[in-house]
Order: C-alpha cells, then sequence, then structure tokens
C-alpha cells in the first residue's frame, strides 16, 4: 500500500489449464480486495459466500468484510501487437470481430482502452464508439516489437477501489527493441493492478525456403524452414498470468481472437471479489497471499499471488 | 560523373529505362523490353545522369534477379577495364535498393550474392591501395558504407564475412597494430565492433536474424558464440576508441554490452568516459540512457532516474527513457510518478523518433548520408 489514501490493488489467482478466471484486489489504506475464481471440474463455481473462503495475508487469517460476484465495473485495456512479424490481415480482419464482439459483452459503466504497438505505444481512444474509425488510423503491421514496454506501460494505471482491471494482451511473443527486459515487466506486472491474460500467436503459417550464407566466401546454403515452435518468451508470460491472476492462451493464426477476448473477458468478470480489513500483519512490503474455498470439493482456484503494500 | 552529361550510350536501351522508371505499364512497346541486360544498362545511364532513384522505381518492375545477376557479371567484366568509382556506387545503390525490396530470404540470399560481387568489383580496382589517395579515400567509403548497409540489415553474419574477405586490405582489427594499414579507418574499426556486438545480443538482434538464417540458428551452438563475440566486440571497441572519431560511440556501446553482462562498475566507467566526447546527439542520448540502466543495476535509483531524465533532454520525445522512469518510480513505490511517466508514453507523438529504436542497427543510421557523400565523391 502507497501512502496515497486511495491506493488500490488488483490481485489475482493461480488456476487450472482449462477455465479461468481472475482476482482482483484493491485496498484503500487498510482495506484489500481480492478477486477469485473458482472452478469445479473446469466451470466455474458460483454462490460461494464468505464463510465458503479463506483468505492469508502473509500467513495472517483475514476476516472477509464482503464478499461480490459480477457487480463491479471492469476497466478492459486490449494491448494489441501490429509489429512486423504480425500477419497484417489475420490483425485486420480478427481484430475488427474481436473488437465487435467485445462491444456486445461489455456492461454499462465498462471502460475499454485500446493500445497498440509496434516500437512505438499508440493509445486509441473510445475504440468501441460507434462509427470509430480507428482501424483506418491503425496502418500495416510493421516494424519492430516494444512489447514489453508496451505492456508495462498499459498495466500502470490509476487504481479505484469501486472498479476492476484487465489486460489483454494480443502478441506472437516477440520482443526486439524494449528498453525493459523480461524480469522488469514482470516486477511492473506484480506492482500493478491488472490482471493479464495473454494471447500468444503461434507461428504456424506455411513455411519459406530460407537461403544462409557461411564461410569464407558468402557461400549460399539452402534449407527448409522448420516446423512451428513455441511462442517466444512463453516461460514469461506465464510468470505473469500467474502472478497477476490471469492466464495464457495459445492461438493458432487462423484461430479466432473475438472468442478468446471474450472468454478472458468473462472469466474475468465472474470472479468473486473479496473484501477485507489487513490485521496482524505490517502493511509495508511485499504480501503473499492464499486463497482456499473451505466448502469440500475438488476446487481450483485462481487469484493474484500477492501485492506490495506501501 | 553524375552530372547531366549524356553519354553515346543513349538508345533505346535508356529509353527502356526511362521508361521502366516511369512506370509503364506491361504489354507497352517499352515494356516488352523489360530485359534484364538492358534494363541494367538503362538503370546505369540513368543514374549517371542523375537520378538515384530511377534503381528503386526500375527494380520493383524488373524482378528477374537470375537474369540480372548474368548481366551484372557481364557488365562488371566490361567495367574493370575502366573502373570508375560511380560504378561502384552504382552498384551499392542497386544492393540497397534490392534489400529494400526482398522480402523472402531466397531474395536476401540472392542479394548478399550481389554484395560478394560488388565487394570485388571495388577491391580489383587497378590502383592497389597506398598508392592512389584519392582511390583509397574512395575504397574506404565504400567499405564503410557496405558495412553500414550490412549493419542496418542486422546481417552480423555476411558482414563479419564481408569484414574477413577486405582485412587483407584494411588491416588486421587488432589493437596492438603498430602501423595501421593504408585503408584502416575510424569509421571501419567501429563498424567491425558493431558486427560482433550484434552476435550477442540472442533475444534481440538474433530473433530478428532468425527469420533469415532460420534453419541453422536452430542447432547453432548460439551460447559459446556469443560468448566469443562478447570478448571481441570489446577487443574491437578497444581499438575503435582509439580514434577520436568514434571514441565516444565505441565507449557507450562498449558500456552497454559490459552493462549487459553483469560488469556495472566497468560500464560505468566506460560511459562516462564517452560522456566527456559525445557530440553527436544519438550518441548522447545512449550514454545518458545506458547510464541509467546502469546506475539502477548498480541500486542507484535516484542516480539513474536523473540519468534517464537528462536522455529524455538530450532526444525529446522518445519513448524508451519514459518506460524506463516509469518501471523505475512504480518500483520506488511512487505511483503518481509512475502512472505520469506511463501516460507520457502512451501519449507519445505516432511520429515520434527514438535513437534506442536504430540502436542494433548500427552505423546503418548513417547510410543515407554515406551514400549521398560517397555519390558526390564519385562526381567529382
Amino acid at each position: 500500500m502507497t501512502a496515497r489514501t486511495t491506493t488500490a490493488f488488483v490481485l489475482a489467482a493461480a488456476a487450472s489449464v482449462a477455465a479461468q478466471q481472475t482476482p482482483v484486489f484493491r485496498t484503500s489504506v487498510d482495506s484489500v480486495a481480492v478477486d477469485v475464481a473458482v472452478f469445479h471440474q473446469g466451470a466455474a463455481v458460483a454462490g460461494l459466500t464468505a464463510a465458503d473462503f479463506e483468505v492469508r495475508d502473509n500467513g495472517a487469517v483475514q476476516t472477509l468484510d464482503d464478499v461480490s460476484h459480477e457487480t463491479l465495473p471492469v476497466d478492459l485495456t486490449l494491448v494489441v501487437d501490429t509489429s512486423g512479424s504480425m500477419l497484417e490481415g489475420y490483425i485486420r480482419v480478427q481484430l475488427r470481430q474481436a473488437l465487435t464482439e467485445i462491444g456486445a459483452h461489455v456492461r454499462q459503466g465498462d471502460q475499454v482502452q485500446l493500445v497498440t504497438f509496434n516500437q512505438l505505444v499508440v493509445q486509441h481512444s473510445d475504440a468501441l464508439a460507434a462509427g470509430n474509425d480507428f482501424m483506418k488510423a491503425l496502418g500495416p503491421t510493421s516494424g519492430m516489437s516494444a512489447l514489453f514496454d508496451a505492456l508495462a506501460v498499459s498495466l500502470i494505471r490509476p487504481s479505484r477501489p469501486d472498479r476492476r482491471q484487465m489486460a489483454i494482451v494480443v502478441t506472437d511473443g516477440q520482443d526486439n527493441v524494449s528498453v525493459l527486459g523480461g524480469p522488469a515487466l514482470l516486477e511492473v506486472a506484480r506492482r500493478s493492478d491488472p490482471a493479464v491474460f495473454v494471447i500468444l500467436l503461434t507461428s504456424g503459417g506455411p513455411s519459406v525456403r530460407t537461403g544462409v550464407i557461411l564461410g569464407g566466401s558468402l557461400r549460399l546454403v539452402t534449407g527448409s524452414a522448420p516446423a512451428a515452435g513455441p511462442a517466444p518468451n512463453r516461460d514469461l508470460f506465464d510468470q505473469i498470468a500467474a502472478a497477476t491472476g490471469g492466464r495464457v492462451a495459445v492461438l493458432q493464426r487462423d484461430d479466432d481472437l473475438g472468442t478468446s477476448f471474450v472468454q478472458a473477458f468473462d472469466d474475468f468478470r465472474t470472479s468473486y471479489v473479496l473484501r477485507y480489513t489487513l490485521a496482524g500483519v505490517p502493511r509495508p512490503g511485499w504480501h503473499e497471499l492464499e486463497v482456499k474455498v473451505t466448502r469440500p470439493g475438488d476446487f481450483t482456484i485462481r487469484a493474484r499471488k500477492g501485492y506490495f503494500g506501501a | 560523373m553524375l552530372g547531366p552529361r549524356m553519354t553515346s550510350r543513349v538508345s533505346a536501351i535508356v529509353l527502356c529505362a526511362a521508361a521502366l522508371a516511369a512506370g509503364v505499364p506491361p504489354g507497352s512497346a517499352a515494356a516488352r523490353q523489360d530485359r534484364v541486360g538492358p534494363t541494367l544498362a538503362g538503370l546505369r545511364d540513368a543514374y549517371l545522369h542523375g537520378d538515384p532513384g530511377v534503381i528503386a522505381r526500375s527494380i520493383r518492375t524488373t524482378r528477374d534477379y537470375a537474369a540480372m545477376h548474368r548481366d551484372l557479371e557481364g557488365a562488371m567484366a566490361r567495367w574493370k577495364r575502366a573502373w570508375e568509382p560511380v560504378d561502384a556506387v552504382f552498384l551499392l545503390d542497386l544492393v540497397a535498393v534490392k534489400f529494400n525490396v526482398d522480402v523472402f530470404p531466397s531474395d536476401v540470399a540472392d542479394t548478399i550474392d550481389l554484395v560478394n560481387a560488388c565487394r570485388r568489383f571495388v577491391t580489383e580496382r587497378p590502383a592497389r591501395p597506398g598508392l592512389d589517395a584519392l582511390q583509397d579515400r574512395f575504397e574506404v567509403h565504400w567499405h564503410h558504407a557496405m558495412l553500414a548497409l550490412l549493419e542496418q540489415r542486422l546481417l552480423a553474419l555476411v558482414a563479419e564475412d564481408y569484414l574477413t574477405q577486405v582485412r587483407d586490405r584494411i588491416g588486421p582489427l587488432t589493437i596492438n597494430a603498430t602501423k595501421r594499414p593504408p585503408l584502416l579507418d575510424p569509421e571501419i574499426a567501429l563498424s567491425s565492433a558493431i558486427i560482433k556486438e550484434q552476435w550477442t545480443t540472442p533475444d534481440t538482434v538474433a530473433s530478428l536474424q532468425h527469420k533469415v538464417f532460420e534453419p541453422l540458428l536452430l542447432g547453432w551452438p548460439l551460447t559459446g558464440a556469443v560468448k566469443d563475440a562478447y570478448e571481441e566486440a570489446l577487443r574491437r571497441f578497444d581499438l575503435a576508441a582509439t580514434f577520436p572519431d568514434t571514441a565516444a560511440e565505441a565507449d557507450v556501446r562498449k558500456g552497454l554490452l559490459l552493462h549487459r553482462t553483469g560488469h556495472d562498475a566497468d560500464a560505468l566507467a566506460a560511459l562516462d568516459a564517452a560522456a566527456k566526447n559525445a557530440a553527436q546527439t544519438d550518441v548522447l542520448y545512449w550514454m545518458r540512457l545506458f547510464r541509467g540502466m546502469t546506475l539502477d543495476a548498480l541500486n542507484r535509483p535516484d542516480e539513474a532516474a536523473t540519468a534517464y531524465a537528462a536522455a529524455a533532454e538530450a532526444w525529446p520525445g522518445a519513448p524508451s527513457p519514459a518506460v524506463a522512469l516509469a518501471a523505475l518510480t512504480l518500483r520506488q513505490g511512487d505511483r503518481d510518478a509512475a502512472m505520469h511517466w506511463a501516460d507520457v508514453v502512451r501519449a507519445g507523438s505516432p511520429t515520434a523518433s527514438d535513437p534506442w529504436w536504430q540502436y542494433w542497427r548500427g552505423e546503418g543510421r548513417l547510410f543515407p548520408s554515406l551514400m549521398a557523400a560517397l555519390r558526390a565523391e564519385a562526381a567529382r
């Protein structure tokens, strides 16, 4: 927690490989809010109350003041990679469709921000507004990728205890021009509010013949392109998602982006928000969070792993 | 030599090239002459008459590269009998345009073959190094421009190969050389260091190179190669730092290399040395940005913030210092400052530039000005 009286934190929980949810967590001085998604056999569990949860903050059991479900408005930041390594046709067609689908799912009070990036980070105002022509201004996919920088500055947002924050990132995972490294980005994510959902596009496109230069006389060697491998920086994004209570989804280039957007958005919205007044531990420093469901059963929980208190 | 005079070789060939340059539609009489041989000669003639842009306009239309290569071999054999610098400049412009229009790796490989042919054309000029000062100077500038082009394309492996092949002429790239050969030039010394530096970045440059060298890089023993490249790059930066003209950039790049390998105290010393000589704005910006990174790594966040702010002053509108400040201040617990800097980045101009984006492309950033200087020199 910071010295500011309105400091908020967003937390989210770790969870299953299948459908997941984002828990968010905010605080104002001593009040803390945690987003918690609960699943049973891959399906979201509804109807839980404060009596069904146990929250430990740096090991100290906390008394829940309130548990809410799908009531708070959501601040959604879409972060879309438009660098040269992304397929332009895919991005244009799928992004347009995905924004339409997201637009159909937002509720009154929700806010959607769109950030696109190559080496340059650009925030588009009111991307979902009727008649918005930002697709025309998007330009072709080109340039280098400052993925880490773009995601970092997209996550640093004002904390608002009365709202929940999430970010959805669409990228092939490649970064070649950020000033921040992976550890610095992870640190920003841990200290920021939004739960981070990452949609990684794999390079499942057609192979190309490749020429190579070797030896002392610029000889040419040709070879066939390898099969598509894992997305670059996959481990980093797994860590960021786990730390913030989001998740990573992997799409082939021809998969439907809109479905993934909506799934992540719905996952996040349907999670619980647990509130408690911090007790039994000092405020400053890193707070490790542990959330359990006390009701009998085999539950999978996703929640942010912790937060920083000032 | 690039002046407006017309040669006796003005012919249908020239007209064909002019037609191509003007975008004559396929099927027209001129377009039916879209054979590489006449087109190449026509391009050269148009180029000789002061229109470097004719290459770019025409190559986009004429993409029969195999035929072009055959014709180039013949043309260069003829030009060697009356060697003129303008032919070398024409060839370098041709290479640059082909790099810009080639998309597929196979095309890039084809262009690299052309690089090799052009190098032979230049190095086999009649005057031997040390006998003709003007030709020596021209050749130095030409090699520097070619290396800058290869750096710009992040073709470090090709550039290293290129250096190997011209090393007998430019001299050994060792700091202990007691007598520098006539073609060793500060900028070539710096280029040679940058080319090694480009091999040390598997997370950045190598990932771009991966596209071109995909099959080999997958099985490349990158760790050993990178380690060797680090050490050799440091040696070469030390050599480049002995020249006043390149000392600042060499020290700045050495500083980043040391920082990236965890030698932050040494990095800071190199960057401080660069601070005394940094005059170019982009080099000054890099020096300040890298000082910020290094001081941050040395757990001196307040000084790092000052350095980042100074970098922002050196190149207003560059987003990288603001990104670094956003992350730094957030880590310090100053969320208001972090949000300010994040807002600065998100609200940046769509036309903003940042020298950091060009850093890994080495002296490729100078290629346009190098070409302009070469053209002017050839025209004298």
